[in-house]
């Protein structure tokens, strides 16, 4: 077997023989060690007290995340008198090349449940995923953080599949982000029977709003709810896979027109002032994507989309979903049903999350056990872009440690 | 039927002033509008989803020219298809598929005739191509390069390959060519890129200089790879003269989607719009019509395409119109630059083809 | 002294003077206060005073009397 050939990019300045990272198990954690909160918090304070970072509200909810609250919460949450957790061996991350701060997130749980992590990032220059990196560097210089320095390995490698298959042999868990191709390209390359992937593919998120709600709330409640939407949906060039690309109006057919305008209204002015990232060439993608959506669905661009930023279109319920050639860059299908259940048969797996606006915990609770195949998570307007560790539907902690019985 | 005989009646392709022209040039692309309304179902549905919607002040429907690389458009019956034109994208393997009946290809040959004739002379000119012969060998698969080149040859006689199939210059044929037509007008044609890469440079590097002065130099072909090595349209023109002494040169704005009425670039350096088509800057982000000296994306529109809905374009392409009728060169119609290609974003989202690039 | 603490995580999350931390002060009001200032401030108080917000606190958290109202709950005394 030729030997893979790696760019080591933190730990900076060590040098690491790959045959002996995978081997040497001595250095598995327990869950939650002291040090290992200890790099989290570090990690964290940084992130959340360094002005640099404040320009990138994505890196600020990464480290609100991983603030020592939240952390000591989870640590409640998981591990429970009840069972016996303990890290699975090596865990491999693919990290995504565009959503520059989420394999942080993965990371972040693999390292406090104590496994040993390898980390494959793009090779392509990220502003944002270079800050994290180098910042990480930063800490792990730290006396402190020896066994955390040891357990950790972020690296980048080029054009060979050697490199991928000899890591995918030796892992005892893959972290498969990036989508259907990336999965779909690890999934050819043989992991061990005993080892387990956790695969995060392609993913398409909606909005569901209750029109008698929306016309039921205060000016100032609407322009609260609609700046959350606004965040949901324009982060990330409405390109994260829980971004929410179409809408379903549920009520009848008055309240939702006259819900429509009302909230697509204070969306539009809302966006007059918010700092986008779209670009010209996204302009020309979504215009392409209008014209030939209503060349073979007969579909209509919305009267409400009077320029590029927001681009609306009216379609049929069944051309809700559309996961492939959906562009993102602020391009919204609406469609109107009179009850929930409407929408149930077009719920596929495909589906991740729901924003809503105007319904009950209880009545969501009720419609999602009604027979839907699809959805993994159901969360208020201004959350969808929200980390939590259960991700598509599977607890993260779960899928990186094994839990012992001792009967 | 597509009748343009009142353009053809004018005395030159820029005769029009901007009053007459707004007015026969709409209602001939009105007339088109209706026509392709009418003819193809997919124009048809598209017009209707823009109407509906509140973009740009008119009520014709600006089509992104990448919808003819996804889908087949067209405003003919079948049996009435006479020629697909296709040609490669630069930025996708996907290619652009152009439909064409009789009446249209014809017009497509006219007004190219009538808009070089105005740059060339009725007479044919001896024809030095900028291209190796066997671009054009293969007459069932040529290339866009190939279909290029024998469109403009029509305008030549005596044609003379500058290039061997290995791309590189052939001097002793070249050097015949300049000597027998010594104090002549000649016409020269190619892409701008290869006439820079294997043509200049060459004579360039090989310290010959050519006597061409009575040449006619036309080409086509975008400045993407010249802007890489920061060659422009001075340069090239400067490089023109000292290898060549060639002090005619004329660059052209054209496109598959859109054959025929292309933009020439006049003696002052600015492409000019032909009566047969015009040019308007649209702010992508407003999607409203820029006044004239502001930088945006290009929109063409040309009295020709019948058989395909094409007749009115948003192209992925950034230009500057300076204004109308009033250029230093006398001739009629908007005068423009294009900057090349809006850059392409970054992609983002959750997914990705990392894995899959690494493959390729 | 509680007052000196939150007036102190104000100070150091919204990159403002002492004196603009008044009970009035709210959520949105001031460009420094936004979401993304908000997160830093829920994490310096949680540090400061050792407590761990509930998320619907953390979304109520509207102005600089609601933080008094609301820390008031987790034993903050002011």
């Amino acid at each position: 077997m030729t030997k893979p050939t790696v760019n080591i990019v933190a730990p900076l300045g060590k040098t690491v023989d790959l045959e002996l990272f995978f081997s040497d198990l001595s250095t598995l954690g327990q869950p939650f060690s002291d040090e290992s909160v200890n790099f989290v918090d570090a990690l964290s304070s940084a992130l959340l007290t360094n002005s640099a970072y404040k320009m990138y509200p994505e890196m600020i909810a990464l480290g609100f995340w991983l603030r020592r609250a939240n952390i000591q919460r989870l640590k409640q949450q998981v591990l429970t008198d009840s069972i016996i957790r303990l890290p699975r061996g090596v865990v491999f991350h693919v990290a995504p090349s565009n959503v520059d701060t989420i394999f942080i997130y993965s990371l972040i749980i693999s390292l406090l449940m104590g496994n040993k992590n390898v980390v494959r990032v793009s090779g392509k220059p990220s502003l944002q995923k270079d800050l994290i990196v180098q910042l990480i560097n930063d800490l792990l210089l730290s006396p402190a953080l020896t066994d955390t320095s040891a357990n950790l390995l972020i690296i980048t490698y080029s054009h060979d599949d050697v490199t991928s298959r000899y890591i995918s042999e030796k892992a005892d868990v893959r972290m498969l982000w990036g989508g259907d191709k990336t999965v779909g390209y690890f999934s050819a390359l043989p992991i061990r029977p005993t080892s387990v992937d956790i695969k995060f593919a392609n993913k398409y998120s909606m909005a569901i709003i209750s029109a008698e709600h929306i016309n039921y709330l205060s000016a100032d409640e609407l322009y609260l709810q609609a700046r959350a939407f606004v965040n949901d949906s324009y982060s990330f060039g409405q390109m994260a896979c829980s971004s929410p690309r179409a809408i379903c109006w549920v009520g009848d057919t008055s309240s939702i027109s006259i819900a429509k305008s009302k909230f697509w209204q204070v969306v539009k002015e809302i966006l007059y002032g918010f700092e986008h990232e779209l670009t010209e060439s996204n302009y020309i993608d979504k215009l392409a994507y209008v014209f030939e959506h209503a060349s073979k669905h007969r579909s209509k661009l919305n009267e409400t989309s009077e320029n590029s930023v927001l681009t609306i279109v009216d379609v049929a319920l069944s051309e809700i979903v559309d996961s492939e050639f959906h562009c993102g860059s602020g391009l919204f299908l609406q469609a109107e049903v009179d009850k929930l259940t409407d929408l149930n048969k077009h719920l596929s797996r495909k589906i991740q999350t729901l924003t809503y606006l105007g319904f009950t915990f209880e009545a969501l609770s009720d419609w999602i056990r009604s027979g839907i195949y699809g959805v993994d998570r159901i969360v208020p307007f201004g959350k969808s872009l929200d980390f939590d560790y259960v991700w598509d539907g599977v607890n993260l902690f779960d899928g990186v440690s094994r839990i012992v019985s001792i009967k | 039927m597509n009748n343009l005989d009142f353009f053809y009646n004018q005395p030159s392709p820029y005769s029009l002033s901007k009053e007459h022209k707004r007015e026969a040039i709409e209602l001939h692309l009105s007339r088109l509008d209706t026509h392709h309304y009418q003819n193809c179902k997919s124009y048809q549905n598209m017009t209707n989803s823009f109407r509906h919607g509140n973009w740009l002040s008119s009520n014709s429907l600006l089509m992104p020219v990448r919808l003819f690389k996804q889908q087949e458009l067209k405003s003919v019956p079948q049996e009435d298809v006479f020629k697909v034109l296709t040609s490669s994208g630069t930025t996708s393997q996907v290619v652009s598929r152009i439909i064409l009946d009789r009446g249209t290809a014809s017009n497509q040959s006219k007004v190219l005739v009538k808009i070089m004739q105005h740059y060339l002379g009725l007479q044919r000119l001896p024809m030095l191509i900028i291209d190796h012969p066997s671009v054009v060998k293969d007459r069932t698969s040529f290339s866009a390069r190939g279909a290029g080149i024998l469109g403009l040859a029509t305008f030549g006689r005596d044609h003379t390959y500058a290039l061997d199939d290995d791309m590189t210059i052939n001097i002793e044929r070249v050097k015949s060519f300049s000597e027998k037509y010594s104090g002549q007008p000649v016409f020269i044609f190619g892409f701008t890129f290869m006439i820079w890469q294997y043509f200049f440079q060459e004579l360039k590097a090989k310290n010959i200089h050519l006597n061409l002065s009575d040449a006619v130099l036309v080409h086509s072909g975008g400045w993407k790879k010249l802007i890489d090595v920061a060659v422009d349209n001075t340069v090239f023109k400067q490089v023109a003269y000292n290898t060549c002494e060639i002090k005619r040169v004329h660059n052209f704005y054209g496109m598959v989607e859109q054959v025929g009425s292309i933009f020439v670039e006049c003696s002052h350096g600015y492409l000019h719009a032909p009566d047969y088509a015009d040019i308007d800057i649209i702010s992508a982000e407003t999607m409203k019509v820029l006044p004239y000296g502001e930088k945006g994306l290009i929109a063409v529109s040309s009295v020709l395409p019948y058989s395909y809905p094409g007749h009115r374009l948003l192209t992925e392409d950034l230009g500057t119109i300076y204004g109308e009728d009033n250029c230093a060169c006398g001739l009629k119609g908007k005068y423009f630059h294009v900057h090349g290609r809006v850059p392409k974003a970054e992609v983002r989202g959750c997914s990705d083809t990392h894995a899959v690039e690494q493959k390729l | 002294m509680s007052q000196d603490i939150l007036v102190q995580c104000f100070v150091e999350a919204l990159g403002v003077q002492a004196p603009v931390v008044v009970d009035s002060l709210k959520y949105n009001s001031i460009a420094q206060w936004d979401s993304v200032a908000h997160m830093t401030l829920i994490a310096m108080l949680e540090e400061k005073f050792d407590l761990m917000l509930d998320t619907d606190d953390i979304i109520d958290m509207s102005s600089v009397a609601k933080a008094k109202e609301i820390l008031s709950k987790y034993g903050v005394h002011f």
